[in-house]
């Protein structure tokens, strides 16, 4: 543990060479907080008394509780190279401040990943080394190459193979390349010139061993200096034969790559022999309690035992032993200071995947630079409480200029577009501070390259933004999360008195996570949306007992529907205005999936040059080009995949119904005939109307209602049906497992697309589709039908339909479900209430 | 407008319905239907007979203030009986009173008609059918509910079955079995003396004060004198109230709002001068009392105390019961169904729909414009609410519209579209309007303060705007005087995710859109004009055609101008100076659905 003022730290800020900011990732379970832990009882910045006890990451209490991280959370560590002729390029002094941001592995949780991963620039992956890479590592290790974040990995629980699984050195070496091969097998995929290679090598040191539980772990440049003065061979070409097929001939004295030595004995591996091997006899022999070759082997090998820990037996001691022979946190901490790169190295290639404005502008130029005298551009990714109830500390990355207390910005939205004021506000920074894990220390001011909270910005951002001082600055490029929020529930307050509690609570909870979605639906009930069962019951735990602080009452989990049409409108549907003046005719018609999807998209818009759009449609849908031209709307809010085509020809007066018509169009399409749903996918065409020579009579009082109901009698004779949201369920489990998988699947109307063997594992890879609806206590279903081996993962994939509404009994069902949950009259509504006759 | 007439309008479109259904049905069905006629007529006959119209209790009040002018509302559905109850009644008081049949309602049907009244020179109105029993403003008026029996023995072993002695309950009831609370009450103490509260409902309104004050004092003169002042204080709102109504239809309502504070100050300045003491003791009377009516209903104990009691309703499911569900949603309600004889807790989604008026509530927030809409003319102090509305919308730096489109419909509303929550200013029974046929919400003044004053919602839920109207009142002298003290203490108030930004425009964080939304705009300067403007127009109602004025005359850009700017049809072109002058011509005559001059008739 260092101890430093702040004003210390404030000036190793300035170095923006020697800042290395980092988060570690890795699969569930693999150790990574626990091995935050002994990083940070090495180099924690801030003397904490509570410093060095278990989970120090683990901020909340349900972590510590449940043992998984829940939230991110970042810490700051101060590191010296003690080999001043061994400094990384660029670095001006031997200090090296790293800021490391411990992220949850579950995967409902990978939104904080994503949060954690845009604020740093290299990563710690972290794989056991039993289990090998998981689905949550290839998840959040392929988002860290997309955001061009530079991995190292620390292959974890070495000790495991020594005590547990008592494997020999071949079998371990065997485990380590393949736990490696797979990792390279994720991040190789990329094919960047600007990132580089970023495939990991033991060889060139960005890939550790040891055990983040007992506090030990090496690089095999650890090894290569002991070796290197006994074999005279330098460092750097020790490290070479270290890994990989090399052998060492005792005999012949020389390094070879074949398997037998001169004389045909085998040969054990240059790994097994120097590396495992002095580990393994140490730790056997203190288990064996061979007190002797202990003595002997700590002598050797220089370790300083103090009084006490000669006291201690078996597992205590090697740790204790191992803890004093191979430090795990000079190790890693060596290795993310040599190959992590530095804000200015890795600003330079990442301002591309960051800015989203034109490149030669004076902010791209400065983030591009990290440069601490360009404008100041700034990007929160996510909202930290604050001991404040309901106020937030904006937590982002400087990424050029820098931020004071008292600095007016310009603090810009998601929904922000340059030159315009949606979105924008200007405020002055109340404070700049530094989260240190639990703590924070107000500092005055922070440059570019470094992570910092910020107070007073939480109100204008919802969840995520951009600070700035320049005029001209285009937004930070929103993330991209992995997961989106699809399970979602109902929730009520049990006393209706506290229903405003509930909304501040909800308020707060949108705030507090990165993924979670709140919001009100026009009847009244309060949503939250998640990204998996285990995210909500999180999310709903907090909303009760922190956020609100009330008793709620919680719904099952509700899928929301959309609406649409399967055949083209059986008549032509006239309604009547009330003053029977004015008659439209409308028909609906579906289009097709891969219009709707291109226009959720956004490839086709609303926004659209009509003549291009026009051409779009013709070509690639065969509309009739002049249909195309006379699109007068999308819907719902003006840019869904609903689209209403005027094609009357030479009608009078259709001008002035126009508005009214369109925002009967976005209503009705909000708000479906069938339950109340958003539709999709339905194509309106006016075919005719005929309107009362009077302006009075066809105002938008006769027009809005009228369309509505056309529109609603259209969608009625066109086979309604209901669409679902379905899941591509992606599930790793060993071979015993598949076929319990497959009794889950089927059980819940999922049917497999693909199987296939994870190279270099034992696992296989299990894909497949199931509707939303079924997916409701899958997780555990699936864990109990295979003793916990498999590991699902869901992720949206597409809208896919029930039936025809009033045809099929299922589907009706479901919609009658949907009306009553909604408060509607449990029915479909008939077709005469939207149809008049002529 | 005459009886004779208004009879024969109410009886035509009967007629007609009948002959026609009788050509389209065939043989069978006709007989069906005849008996089915007959039936009917039979049950009808019954009624009277019932003394279902209590005409005998009319009559002996007719007579014993002299009443001259007396008018029927009655429903649509007790329509038929009009004609018969206005022979018996002119019969029983001697042929010495001309009774009126009203016409349709410009409102619900639940409140007393007063404006249509007077124009009748009506000095004594009977309310027929189902009543919200909100305290009309000056005519006296008589209620008749109707009867409905239940079975009281049953309800009572009901009663017993369900409540144990010692609770505490309150008793409503439908007001059809009104007739029948005192014989239930009565062997409802039997039971439970203490805990038990039965709610009084008086069938008389404005009338039934004066008419216990007369008993102590003995002072028909007095009483007569104020039937007298009613009389001609008519004569002047009543001219007045016919040209408003012939304006309703084209929403110019500055005569309307004219005519409105002229019927509201001479009716109390009519009454201060002529009846000085009996109107003040009135007043104080029906103060005392107004504390204790919930909903015309009167309650024995203090309203403080309500909380402790479960609430039993005798009736069907109705807006009565809504609304005491809502404006009660503390208390445990149970209602005893008639028909089947069974007392059952009502688990009417009160919470879902609590949650739904919260949610509007939060709508209004966001609203830029917001329509006033006028739906009551009779309950007290609608239009002193309707000007504090306005105020505090003002304030909040929106832009309030006021709107008189009579009864309410959907494709009156939906004919402003550049508004985007509409206010709607109405009896307690028809404030909470909750069809999703309306283009855009309607929210309750009590709503629409909520969200306005910035106070945090307690639970409770108030849709008699009467009630709301002094709290209305201190949140305006507060917040001027906070405007005085400078805003300082004001920042302290307010919630934690309201902000304000350096231009002096607040946002929130919206659940409904969930973006940070902006609900305040700093428009000081514009404000400033708009209230010179609105104290030059005293109090003046500003309607939809002036609006087109305001907007040129303030110059600045209103949302609803930049509404308008939005929009791809802006009317007609002016084209000033290149189209040419022509003389005024005939313009179209007759109904818009054929003009006699169409070029069809031609």
């Amino acid at each position: 543990m260092v101890n430093f003022t702040i004003d210390q730290i404030r000036s190793i800020m300035d170095r923006r060479e020697n800042i290395r900011n980092m988060s570690v990732i890795a699969h569930v379970d693999h150790g990574k907080t626990t091995l935050s832990d002994s990083l940070i009882q090495r180099a924690g910045i801030i003397a904490d008394k509570v410093a060095g006890d278990m989970r120090y990451m683990s901020t909340r209490q349900d972590e510590q509780d449940r043992g998984i991280t829940i939230k991110s959370s970042s810490v700051s560590l101060h590191f010296e190279i003690t080999d001043p002729d061994n400094m990384p390029k660029g670095s001006t002094s031997p200090e090296f401040l790293i800021n490391l941001i411990d992220s949850p592995g579950h995967v409902d949780f990978s939104s904080e990943v994503t949060a954690a991963l845009r604020v740093t620039d290299g990563a710690l992956v972290v794989v056991d080394c039993v289990e090998g890479v998981c689905v949550q590592t290839e998840t959040v290790l392929r988002q860290a190459v997309a955001e061009r974040i530079k991995p190292v990995l620390f292959l974890n629980k070495v000790d495991r193979f020594l005590l547990e699984l008592q494997l020999n050195t071949e079998e371990a070496y065997i485990s380590f390349r393949r736990a490696i091969e797979s990792v390279n097998v994720i991040v190789g995929n990329m094919d960047d010139k600007e990132f580089g290679d970023v495939t990991v090598k033991p060889e060139i040191g960005t890939v550790a061993f040891g055990s983040g539980l007992h506090g030990w772990g090496f690089t095999l440049g650890k090894f290569a200096k002991l070796y290197a003065a006994k074999f005279g061979v330098p460092k750097e070409k020790l490290i070479q034969r270290l890994w990989g097929d090399n052998y060492f001939d005792a005999e012949g004295k020389k390094w070879t790559s074949s398997t037998t030595s001169v004389s045909g004995k085998p040969l054990a591996r240059a790994f097994c022999q120097f590396v495992l091997e002095p580990i393994y006899q140490l730790s056997r022999a203190i288990v064996d309690d061979n007190q002797e070759k202990i003595d002997k082997m700590v002598k050797t090998l220089n370790i300083n035992l103090s009084t006490e820990d000669k006291e201690l037996k078996g597992k205590a001691l090697v740790k204790a032993v191992m803890r004093k022979f191979l430090p795990a946190a000079d190790a890693i901490l060596e290795m993310i200071v040599m190959h992590l790169p530095s804000p200015i190295v890795a600003q330079k290639y990442r301002v591309i995947n960051l800015y989203e404005g034109p490149l030669d502008d004076e902010c791209a130029k400065a983030i591009s630079a990290c440069d601490p005298e360009g404008p100041l551009m700034m990007y929160v990714s996510k909202m930290v409480p604050t001991s404040d109830k309901g106020r937030f500390y904006a937590f982002g990355r400087v990424f050029s200029g820098v931020i004071r207390t008292g600095q007016k910005v310009r603090i810009m939205g998601p929904n922000y577009v340059p030159g315009k004021k949606e979105d924008l506000y200007c405020k002055s920074i109340q404070r700049t501070i530094l989260m240190m894990g639990r703590k924070t220390e107000q500092i005055e001011d922070c440059p570019c390259g470094n992570i910092v909270g910020l107070v007073g910005v939480d109100q204008y951002l919802v969840k995520s933004g951009t600070i700035t001082t320049s005029e001209v600055a285009h937004n930070i490029r929103v993330m991209k999360f992995s997961v989106s929020p699809v399970v979602r529930v109902a929730v009520e307050a049990k006393n209706p008195a506290d229903l405003p509690k509930l909304v501040e609570g909800l308020k707060r909870l949108a705030k507090s996570d990165p993924c979670v979605l709140c919001y009100t639906e026009e009847s009244g009930e309060h949503i939250v949306a998640g990204a998996g069962e285990l995210h909500l019951e999180i999310c709903l735990k907090d909303l009760a007992e922190d956020h609100a602080g009330i008793e709620i009452k919680t719904t099952d989990p509700v899928v929301s529907f959309r609406e649409s049409v399967q055949a083209e409108s059986s008549i032509v549907c006239l309604s009547k205005s009330p003053n029977k003046h004015n008659r439209l005719f409308v028909k609906a018609e579906p289009m097709p999936m891969e219009l709707q999807d291109q226009i959720e998209a956004g490839t086709i818009n609303a926004k659209d040059d009509v003549k291009s759009r026009a051409n779009v449609l013709a070509e690639q849908f065969n509309w009739d080009v002049n249909d195309a031209k006379s699109i007068w709307s999308f819907g719902p809010d003006a840019s869904g995949a609903n689209i209403l085509v005027n094609v009357t020809k030479g009608v009078q007066y259709m001008n002035e119904i126009k508005d009214s018509f369109v925002a009967a169009f976005q209503w009705a399409t909000k708000e479906g005939v069938v339950c109340d749903e958003n539709m999709r996918g339905i194509r309106f065409n006016v075919l005719d109307v005929t309107l009362h020579t009077d302006a009075i009579h066809r105002g938008g009082g006769q027009i809005v209602p009228t369309a509505r109901r056309v529109l609603y009698a259209a969608e009625l004779t066109a086979s309604p049906i209901l669409l679902e949201p379905i899941y591509l369920v992606e599930i790793t489990a060993p071979e015993s497992a598949v076929g319990g998988i497959y009794g889950v699947l089927n059980r819940r109307r999922g049917h497999v697309i693909s199987e296939e063997r994870r190279v270099g594992t034992p696992l296989f890879s299990v894909k497949a589709n199931m509707p939303v609806l079924e997916s409701f206590g899958f997780t555990a279903d699936l864990r109990s039908h295979t003793a916990g081996q498999a590991f699902p993962q869901c992720v949206f994939d597409h809208w896919s339909s029930i039936g025809v509404v009033g045809v099929d009994k299922k589907v009706t069902e479901v919609a009658l479900a949907v009306r009553k949950r909604k408060g509607l009259s449990e029915e479909i509504p008939p077709l005469d209430r939207f149809m008049d006759k002529l | 407008m005459s009886e004779e007439n208004n009879n024969n309008k109410q009886h035509v479109p009967l007629f007609f319905t009948d002959s026609s259904e009788v050509l389209l049905h065939d043989h069978d069905k006709d007989k069906a239907e005849k008996q089915a006629a007959l039936e009917k007529q039979k049950e009808q006959q019954q009624m009277f007979s019932d003394d279902y119209f209590e005409i005998d209790t009319s009559a002996e009040t007719i007579k014993r203030f002299s009443f001259k002018r007396v008018a029927l509302q009655l429903p649509d559905s007790l329509l038929w009986a009009a004609r018969t109850i206005v022979s018996h009644i002119e019969s029983r008081c001697d042929n010495q009173c001309k009774v009126f049949i009203l016409g349709d309602t410009s409102y619900g049907s639940c409140c007393v008609d007063e404006v249509t009244a007077s124009h009748l020179k009506a000095d004594f109105i009977i309310h027929y059918g189902h009543s919200c029993l909100s305290p009309a403003t000056k005519l006296p008026v008589q209620y008749v509910f109707g009867k409905k029996t239940i079975d009281s023995d049953g309800f009572i072993n009901s009663y017993k079955n369900q409540f144990k002695n010692d609770e505490k309950t309150i008793v409503f009831y439908s007001l059809e079995y009104s007739h029948q609370v005192k014989s239930i009450s009565n062997s409802l103490k039997e039971y439970q003396s203490e805990n038990v509260v039965i709610t009084d409902i008086d069938n008389f309104n404005n009338i039934y004060y004066s008419q216990s004050f007369l008993n102590n004092n003995n002072n028909i003169d007095s009483d007569s004198s104020i039937c007298n002042n009613n009389n001609t204080q008519q004569e002047c709102c009543g001219q007045k109230d016919k040209e408003s109504q012939q304006s309703t239809s084209c929403c110019s309502t500055d005569n309307n709002s004219n005519s409105n504070s002229c019927c509201s100050n001479t009716s109390t300045s009519s009454c201060s001068t002529n009846n000085n003491n009996n109107n003040n003791n009135n007043n104080n009377n029906s103060n005392d009392i107004d504390s204790k009516l919930v909903f015309g209903r009167k309650l024995s104990i203090d309203l403080k105390d309500i909380e402790q009691y479960k609430i039993l309703w005798i009736g069907d499911e109705c807006l009565t019961l809504t609304n005491l569900l809502m404006n009660f949603n503390k208390n445990n309600f149970y209602r005893y169904n008639p028909e089947n004889n069974s007392i059952q807790q009502v688990t009417l989604s009160r919470n879902q729909s609590l949650m739904k008026r919260y949610y509007i509530s939060n709508k209004c927030k966001e609203a830029n414009i917001i329509g006033i809409v006028v739906a009551t003319l009779t309950v007290q102090k609608y239009s002193e609410t309707i000007d504090s509305l306005k105020k505090l919308i003002i304030k909040n730096g929106k832009k309030p519209y006021v709107f008189v489109v009579g009864r309410l419909n959907v494709p009156k509303l939906a004919n402003f579209s550049e508004i985007d929550i509409f206010v709607i200013v109405a009896c307690p029974e028809n404030t909470i309007v909750d069809s999703k046929e309306y283009y855009k919400p309607i929210a309750t003044p009590f709503e629409l303060n909520l969200a306005l004053s910035g106070n945090e919602w307690s639970g409770e839920y108030v849709t008699d705007f009467g009630k709301l109207f002094p709290r209305l009142v201190d949140q305006l002298s507060k917040d001027e005087n906070n405007d005085n003290n400078k805003d300082n203490s004001n920042r302290e108030e307010r919630a934690e995710d309201d902000v304000s930004d350096d231009e002096g425009n607040r946002y929130h964080f919206s659940l409904t859109t969930g973006k940070i939304m902006k609900y305040y705009s700093n428009t000081s300067g514009i404000n400033n004009n708009n209230n010179n403007q609105n104290s030059n127009n005293n109090g003046e109602i500003v309607s939809v055609d002036n609006k087109f004025k305001q907007l040129s005359t303030t110059g600045a850009a209103t949302n609803a101008s930049e509404y308008f700017a939005g929009r791809t049809y802006r009317g007609l072109e002016t084209k000033i100076g290149e189209t040419e002058v022509i003389k005024a011509v005939v313009g179209k005559t007759g109904i818009p659905k054929s003009y006699d001059n169409d070029i069809a008739n031609q």
